[in-house]
């Protein structure tokens, strides 16, 4: 009976880093984003003038190399929601809930906003649009995690919950709207990858 | 719930299950990797890697890196069934746990 007590506890181990590796793939998802951000502004800062055709070029390119290592991290996370059993990870409702996300966030932060705050200048109007997004999209892939697959990634609150107090003080910066934004969200998001890793830590301790 | 695991001859052997466990948070790994985490020989993991693939758990590439190198990656079937190999056993020890 001794030998049951020992499988149950290498059973528990396994379970415990097939989690833990899950939240590590988590972390490295908003890790990407944190680097393309900063890469971005480490391009633009000894520019007097940001050409718009660099940033077009430059976020195309970031949304493709996103793309490309969310999808091999998304292939290994969903392995890893199955080996969970019939977990609602790997639905097609939960992906729809993931994408829905970003497109309610990108029509509210790049249409709505921009187009509603008129009113005032046009850095601050889309350093406003900018951390809606970013907030809204994120909101919706933690209200994706609760609802449908009924996991609560309290990580991935000060992802969306930092850029939306940020927003309030944009009226009152004077210059420097978009970086300011920036710079909250890699905050938040840094919040977020030290959370996953803590989690993931505490998870095999 | 015993003759699942009793049926499933693929996982119910400890180096293909070690394999899958392997193999499941990682994706895919270099057949050389596998070599020597297990430390058996090519021709014993050949083996195993073979019966894996022929349930359709692994698939088996070949990749030109810095020499033709083998890839072992899990299929989706693989992750499934390990992750149903792995509740099935949990269940198992579970009940004895409640019998002792």
């Amino acid at each position: 009976m001794e030998d049951v007590g020992e499988l149950k506890d290498v059973l528990e181990r396994i379970e415990a880093k097939l989690i833990a590796a899950g939240k590590i793939y988590s972390a490295i998802q908003f890790q990407i984003w944190l680097i393309a951000m900063v890469l971005y502004y480490l391009i633009i800062f000894p520019l007097s003038v940001v050409p718009w055709q660099l940033t077009a070029a430059y976020w195309i390119l970031a949304l493709i190399a996103f793309a490309y290592f969310s999808s091999k991290i998304w292939k290994r996370l969903i392995n890893l929601f199955r080996s969970h059993g019939k977990d609602a990870r790997s639905s097609p409702a939960f992906g729809m809930g993931i994408s829905l996300s970003w497109i309610c966030g990108s029509i509210v932060g790049w249409m709505l906003i921009p187009k509603t705050l008129s009113d005032l200048q046009i850095h601050q109007s889309l350093a406003i649009g900018f951390l809606s997004f970013i907030s809204i999209s994120v909101f919706g892939m933690f209200l994706t995690f609760l609802y449908i697959a009924k996991s609560f990634e309290k990580e991935m609150i000060p992802a969306f919950l930092i850029p939306a107090v940020a927003i309030p003080a944009i009226q009152s910066i004077s210059g420097g709207h978009m970086v300011y934004a920036g710079f909250s969200i890699a905050f938040a998001f840094s919040l977020t990858v030290i959370a996953y890793l803590f989690s993931a830590f505490r998870t095999i301790r | 719930m015993f003759r699942e695991l009793i049926e499933n001859h693929a996982l119910g052997n400890a180096i293909r299950l070690s394999i899958m466990l392997y193999l499941l948070p990682r994706g895919r790994v270099l057949f050389k990797e596998l070599l020597e985490i297990l430390e058996i020989t090519p021709g014993n993991l050949d083996s195993h890697l073979k019966r894996l693939e022929r349930e359709n758990y692994v698939k088996l590439r070949k990749i030109i890196a810095d020499r033709p190198r083998t890839t072992v990656e899990i299929t989706e079937k693989g992750a499934e069934e390990v992750g149903r190999y792995l509740q099935t056993l949990k269940r198992v020890v579970e009940r004895f746990d409640g019998i002792r």
